[in-house]
């Protein structure tokens, strides 16, 4: 495999090195602020699904690429003549489309090679149908971000029947030097939960087209969530019991692990850490441990992925498995997290010391809407490139949370010392109440079925195609 | 047509507007990803994200009569490697690939494999598997059934892993997809009871104790759910806010 201009790539790995080599303790992480936060849940804001350069896929492995995921950003380049990447955005089913936007840089000079960016739609066997949106990034931007309004297109998300594509294809002589003149730095694509139409023949005798919970109560009932009262009706004027209220969630979540405030996990393994330059070779071991290892590279080879954590989930633990069997006077193995390009978590190996993991506790990050970037690096320059340097993947376990309430109340019988200040402002903020009119929350009023069956729909987007 | 010869009848194609998807007729089916227990959720890996398993392995992302699809190179056997993320407790049902195999060898199989394994990488046990055997073109697609397992997604222990094994190197044989099926389930009841008055004899039993170890509740004091107090607004803000974790800009 050809390997380009290894002179740059070495400068670019060998800050890559320093990075990750200087910084073994843990620093404090850069807390969001909730002003921050995305919502995933309500339909009253546009929530943010990020696209790194690490969810890029090259189109063939004849592609040449660099990847800069080091503090103070990430990028995506390559110097093969029309060299093309795909990514597949993941949003929810029934989400509206808002906007496309383009964070990038081209410093080719005027003349020079522009780069196109595209949203694509295409059906679930893979057939491209057209274009959603797409941005042209010219010679001589610069570092800027183009967005796109894609209101107008009206989209819905339906990964039942097509899928979303985001794809970047350069010019003919993108980075002439392959360095890092034109280069994607992330894409992101917003949406907006949203409820779509109800059926047009009611299940439910007592709840006719024209009530006002008509399209919620559907949506609950689509859903599984509830049967009803008995006898074809819902009962929607009825009170919800704690008890009902229980079943009503229950069903509604799957509560299983990951709603809630307790912790849940996500798996990044061995072959979700990508080289971050193909003049970085590998290969996986294959049972009876699934493990991937380096096998040559210009300087210390450097493996990183990109990890999407719900908005506002609290990271409690990032933990390491690999092996490390070479000499104990080898450069360690490092791992590290990097949250909005600082790193929040280092870890590393003891050399020699054979199979096991390393792992942070109460890392305490708060996630955004931007992913975390997971890295390895066998250590170099002295160490030896082979399955004796192996590592298996990383491991985050989260929580959720709530927001911290605002300083002031947006309802006049909520105030801000109600014990339920914070949760009741949460819900407002989401769009899933508007309150019971007149500037009221009316928290002490019961709960009908009506009433639980809006929130519970709009809490969750549910949502007709 | 490969990509990177035929680039501007490509993006010509990909220019195009996009097209409007038809109206539906009838009662409309509510699919949501995540949410409800009454049906199958589709979790979509798509070819881009399948990888090679080392960098021996040549790989190339093709439209075949306008489909995308993914081929490899330089490599028999298990060769491109995927991570789907199911939500943790979801209950695996089925297994569904697209393939385009134009090969014209009818024993040059296409398979995908869905494995498990720990997460340190050792014990994978393979869960099921779709093949196209066969020169069929584009738009075939396998399933399988995955419900006898009654295998339940459960990332503090397994991971699942997606392998395309092909068996020729000539870049006739391509995938175009995969989808997992799953439905979300609520966890089953624990042996003895949280609250006094929830006992494990309760026909909502099982859901006001997921509730409870989710952190969503911790019942109305002294040791009691109170299952048939009236549930009030403000409660109902905490349940919400809570079960959600909702974060508001």
């Amino acid at each position: 495999m050809p390997t380009g201009s290894s002179a740059v790539r070495s400068i670019v790995m060998a800050i890559l090195l320093s990075s990750g080599a200087s910084a073994i303790l843990a620093e404090p992480g850069g807390e969001a602020s909730s002003a921050n936060l995305a919502p995933r849940f309500g339909t009253a804001n546009a929530a943010s699904y990020e696209i790194t350069p690490l969810d890029f896929s090259p189109i063939d492995s004849t592609i040449h690429y660099l990847e800069w995921v080091v503090q103070g950003g990430s990028s995506l380049s390559t110097s093969t003549p029309y060299g093309a990447f795909y990514a597949a955005p993941e949003i929810q089913s029934g989400a509206l489309l808002v906007g496309l936007n383009v964070y990038y840089c081209n410093n080719n000079p005027p003349g020079g090679d522009d780069f196109l960016v595209f949203l694509e739609d295409l059906d679930s066997s893979g057939n491209f149908l057209g274009v959603i949106g797409s941005v042209t990034a010219h010679a001589n931007d610069g570092c800027t971000s183009q967005s796109v309004d894609l209101t107008g297109q009206n989209y819905t998300v339906n990964n039942i029947s097509n899928r979303l594509l985001v794809w970047t294809i350069f010019g003919p002589n993108p980075n002439p030097q392959d360095d890092l003149t034109a280069y994607v730095d992330h894409v992101t694509l917003t949406y907006r939960l949203q409820l779509s139409r109800a059926p047009l023949t009611p299940t439910f005798g007592d709840v006719p087209l024209t009530d006002p919970g008509y399209q919620y109560i559907e949506a609950l009932s689509a859903s599984g969530v509830t049967a009803g009262c008995g006898g074809g009706n819902f009962c929607p004027d009825q009170s919800v019991t704690r008890r009902q209220m229980a079943v009503f969630l229950s069903r509604a979540l799957g509560l299983a692990y990951g709603f809630g405030t307790i912790e849940t996990n996500v798996q990044v393994p061995e072959w979700k850490f990508r080289a971050v330059a193909d003049s970085v070779l590998y290969e996986d071991t294959g049972p009876p441990q699934l493990s991937r290892y380096a096998i040559s590279a210009p300087v210390a080879p450097w493996f990183a992925s990109a990890v999407g954590l719900p908005p506002g989930a609290v990271l409690d633990e990032v933990e390491f498995d690999f092996c490390d069997d070479r000499p104990s006077n080898s450069a360690p193995i490092y791992f590290s997290v990097l949250g909005n390009g600082a790193y929040i978590v280092n870890l590393q190996s003891v050399p020699g010391a054979g199979c096991g993991s390393v792992s942070a506790s109460n890392v305490g990050y708060t996630a955004d809407d931007n992913k975390l970037i997971a890295t390895i690096q066998v250590g170099g320059p002295y160490a030896d490139y082979d399955s004796r340097g192996r590592f298996q993947g990383a491991r985050f376990t989260y929580h959720l949370q709530v927001s911290p309430p605002p300083a002031t109340a947006t309802f006049g019988d909520v105030p801000t010392s109600d014990v339920a200040f914070a949760y009741v402002e949460a819900l407002a903020a989401s769009g899933i109440t508007g309150g019971c009119g007149g500037g009221n929350f009316c928290p002490n009023s019961p709960v009908t079925r009506r009433q639980m069956a809006i929130f519970l729909a709009k809490a969750l987007g549910l949502s007709f195609y | 047509m490969k990509r990177g010869i035929g680039i501007g009848a490509f993006l010509g194609a990909a220019l195009a507007l996009a097209t409007s998807v038809a109206a539906e007729d009838g009662r409309p089916q509510l699919r949501a990803k995540t949410y409800g227990i009454s049906q199958d959720s589709l979790y979509h890996v798509p070819v881009t994200e399948f990888a090679p398993r080392d960098t021996s392995t040549t790989y190339a992302d093709y439209v075949f009569a306008n489909t995308l699809a993914r081929t490899t190179g330089g490599c028999l056997g298990q060769c491109l490697e995927a991570v789907p993320r199911l939500p943790n407790g979801a209950l695996l049902t089925k297994i569904e690939a697209y393939f385009c195999n134009t090969d014209s060898n009818p024993t040059d199989v296409l398979g995908v494999h869905l494995y498990k394994s720990w997460y340190d990488g050792t014990n994978m046990t393979e869960m099921g598997a779709v093949y196209s055997a066969s020169s069929n073109g584009c738009g075939e697609d396998k399933v399988e059934d995955l419900t006898p397992l009654n295998y339940q997604v459960n990332y503090w222990d397994n991971q699942l892993i997606l392998i395309v094994e092909t068996h020729t190197t000539n870049g006739t044989q391509a995938l175009a997809g995969v989808n997992l099926y799953y439905r979300l389930e609520v966890s089953p009841a624990p042996p003895t009871a949280t609250f006094n008055d929830v006992p494990t004899t309760s026909p909502q039993f099982q859901f006001i104790e997921a509730l409870a170890a989710s952190g969503i509740t911790v019942g109305c004091g002294g040791g009691n759910y109170c299952p048939n107090s009236p549930l009030t607004r403000g409660q109902m803000a905490v349940y919400l806010a809570k079960a959600l974790g909702l974060q508001w800009p």
